[in-house]
């Protein structure tokens, strides 16, 4: 009777145990499953994603930089460079076997590779090769050669060189702008990079499209300028040639279409090649229309008489005494060349660019008038051209001003402009006395093609002078200027052109003036009747030591004439 | 029971055409791989290509750059 008993206990205890490590079993796997779905859910999913996806990333071209005739001043291209990584050549010597390889592919001696991954200072990046050609980019893939690769690199390209340096800027080695419309612009240039996923074979060959990875590109935005390449070619070889023959330090010329404050060329001297830029001297890289603020003096006259008609301080015909060459008053003015011109109007004092009767003009409009005036014409603060880093040049508020300021601030001393705000108050007395807004872009084309923005032009929104003064300020006195005055060198047989010039002293950083040196400058314009353009010249520290004369007359006057011959005829058979 | 029983005829054409479904899907899934690689691959050859072609119009550019032709105008004019 206890035989069946025990073996019933042993069978039970037997089910039991076996149940035992089943359940043991079974837990263990849960808990291994419950790890694996749950707690290292992240790693696998991640791996899974390695494994499975390619991301294939892409960065934007940046925009174009075109003329306004759609000639390339900036471009971006595509390089391939061949790589290595000199840590993985290094392992057994591999770079030997690498070397010799890439010896015929790429034309360098094989010594020559050795030694650049043996001397190589990042031991995972070594660029062996920059802008290879496409045979040679599909030679190196089909070596297969562990440890070197071929990366694609934009690079800026301008086409102008140092023709439009000063306008272009140049972009720095991550591509972002550093100057120029390049740095003004950047952000519309620039674009947005993108990015798409594909999924991958064993052998990472793509095999498909994975959308919900994808990011589309976006190429940067174009932009056209209002400069016209064959004038600035017009304006920089006419002012550069006159720099050399005059040993000048520097010079700027500006051309400008007077009813809309587009810019037509734009050329400060010394300029430099933008492909060079990292080896240029600051000097050379210096924009001197926007950062060199200058006393401008006798072309500023015009300004200063217009701003007197208009608020009714003196009259066209009025007179003034205009000493015999010095005044004693108001701590002494003389005359350029100590002329006596004695009773002149308005006219005859700009004509004959008399400093004392400018003077006098200065203290008849008062200082507040004479302040008010200039700040209309936009003195004192930047003009908002779209270039980065431009000066406001100096027209001191009028508490600051001495009893002596209205008599020198008159005649273009006291007062420091940039050139580009000369340029634009002249523009503002050729159409009739409206504002102007100088710019150079002229609109942004995004990549397919469509305008997305235009440089709205300010003209007719409101008169800085009435347009009868204006008009009467450039058919009398700066047309006889060009006539039968000092501008005589900058007449043009066939073409009524007005204009006017200054000779003026360099002002020292530690008061006073420099004597010897002088900015030899030509303000005006052309046809008289409905001016095309106006255009700038200026020129620094021409050397007087060379004889042939030192006066805006002499020195820029004849550049104005060749640029306005060239521009007018060009523009004729261009309309 | 042998109503039930499909005959060995039946059930080898069964299995033929299961095994045939399968390849054929194996095949159509290579193939569209394959297709995809090589239009990816026609892809960025077209897009160096097209890169290439707009280097050769930069640099055309800068041949044709009035710095360039002007001197040679004023030559030939002279």
């Amino acid at each position: 009777m206890n035989q069946p008993a025990s073996g019933s206990i042993r069978l039970w205890s037997g089910i039991g145990l076996l149940s035992f490590f089943l359940l043991a079993g079974f837990s263990g796997l849960g808990a291994r499953l419950w790890d694996l779905q749950f707690r290292q859910k992240d790693h696998f999913e991640q791996t899974s994603r390695t494994q499975r996806y390619a991301v294939v990333r892409q960065s934007p071209q940046r925009g174009l930089i075109t003329d306004c005739k759609g000639r390339i001043l900036a471009a971006s291209t595509m390089i391939y460079n061949v790589f290595a990584e000199p840590r993985r050549l290094l392992q057994d010597e591999q770079y030997k076997l690498t070397a010799d390889t890439l010896q015929p592919i790429l034309n360098v001696p094989g010594y020559e590779i050795s030694k650049q991954i043996l001397e190589a200072k990042n031991p995972g990046f070594l660029r062996l090769a920059k802008d290879i050609p496409s045979d040679q980019q599909q030679a190196v893939l089909r070596a297969r050669l562990p440890g070197i690769g071929i990366e694609e690199a934009w690079v800026r390209s301008y086409p102008a060189a140092s023709l439009c340096s000063h306008v272009v800027g140049f972009v720095g080695a991550e591509g972002r702008g550093l100057a120029g419309i390049e740095l003004k612009y950047d952000a519309v240039l620039a674009g947005r990079g993108g990015q798409d996923v594909y999924v991958v074979d064993v052998l990472r060959r793509p095999i498909a499209a994975y959308p919900e990875g994808r990011s589309p590109i976006q190429n940067g935005d174009n932009l056209v300028l209002t400069i016209d390449l064959v004038i600035q070619e017009i304006v920089r070889e006419a002012l550069q040639k006159q720099i050399r023959e005059y040993q000048a330090e520097s010079g700027i010329a500006l051309v400008m279409d007077p009813w809309t404050g587009g810019i037509l060329a734009w050329v400060s001297l010394p300029d430099f090649d933008p492909h060079q830029f990292s080896k240029t001297p600051a000097d050379r890289l210096k924009n001197r229309t926007l950062s060199d603020p200058y006393e401008p003096g006798s072309i500023f006259k015009p300004i200063a008489a217009a701003v007197a008609l208009d608020c009714g301080a003196i009259t066209k015909d009025e007179k003034f005494d205009c000493e015999d060459g010095y005044w004693g008053q108001y701590g002494g003015i003389h005359e350029f060349g100590n002329k006596r011109y004695g009773i002149l109007n308005v006219r005859g004092i700009i004509l004959n660019s008399s400093n004392i009767g400018m003077a006098k003009i200065g203290l008849k409009t008062g200082s507040r008038r004479l302040y008010q005036g200039l700040r209309l014409f936009g003195f004192g603060r930047p003009t908002g051209v779209d270039l980065a880093g431009e000066e406001s040049g100096v027209l001191r508020p009028v508490k600051q001003w001495s009893g002596y300021s209205p008599t020198r601030i008159a005649f273009g001393h006291e007062i420091s402009v940039t050139a580009l705000q000369m340029a634009r108050a002249y523009c503002i007395l050729a159409n009739g006395g409206t504002l102007v807004q100088p710019h150079l872009v002229r609109a942004v084309i995004n990549p397919d093609g469509q305008i997305t923005d235009v440089t709205p032009s300010l003209v007719g929104t409101g008169y800085i002078i009435k347009p009868e003064i204006a008009e009467w300020m450039v058919r009398e006195p700066l047309r006889a200027v060009v006539k039968e005055g000092t501008g005589d060198q900058a007449a043009v047989e066939g073409i009524e052109v007005f204009g006017k010039t200054g000779t003026a002293n360099i002002a020292l950083p530690t008061g006073g003036y420099d004597t010897s040196n002088y900015v030899s400058s030509f303000v005006g314009g052309a046809p008289v009747d409905r001016p095309r353009v106006i255009i700038l010249v200026s020129i620094r520290k021409p050397n007087r030591a060379l004889g042939k004369g030192y006066s805006g007359g002499r020195v820029a006057a004849p550049v104005f004439r060749e640029i306005l011959q060239k521009t007018l005829t060009y523009l004729d058979s261009n309309p | 029971m042998i109503r039930f029983m499909i005959s060995r005829a039946r059930l080898r054409f069964v299995i033929f055409s299961l095994t045939a479904a399968l390849i054929a899907t194996t095949h159509l899934r290579i193939s569209a791989s394959r297709l995809f690689h090589r239009a990816r691959q026609a892809q960025i050859v077209q897009e160096q290509l097209r890169r290439q072609l707009w280097k050769k119009q930069v640099e055309l550019e800068k041949l044709l750059q009035p710095q360039q032709v002007l001197p040679h105008l004023q030559e030939s004019s002279s």
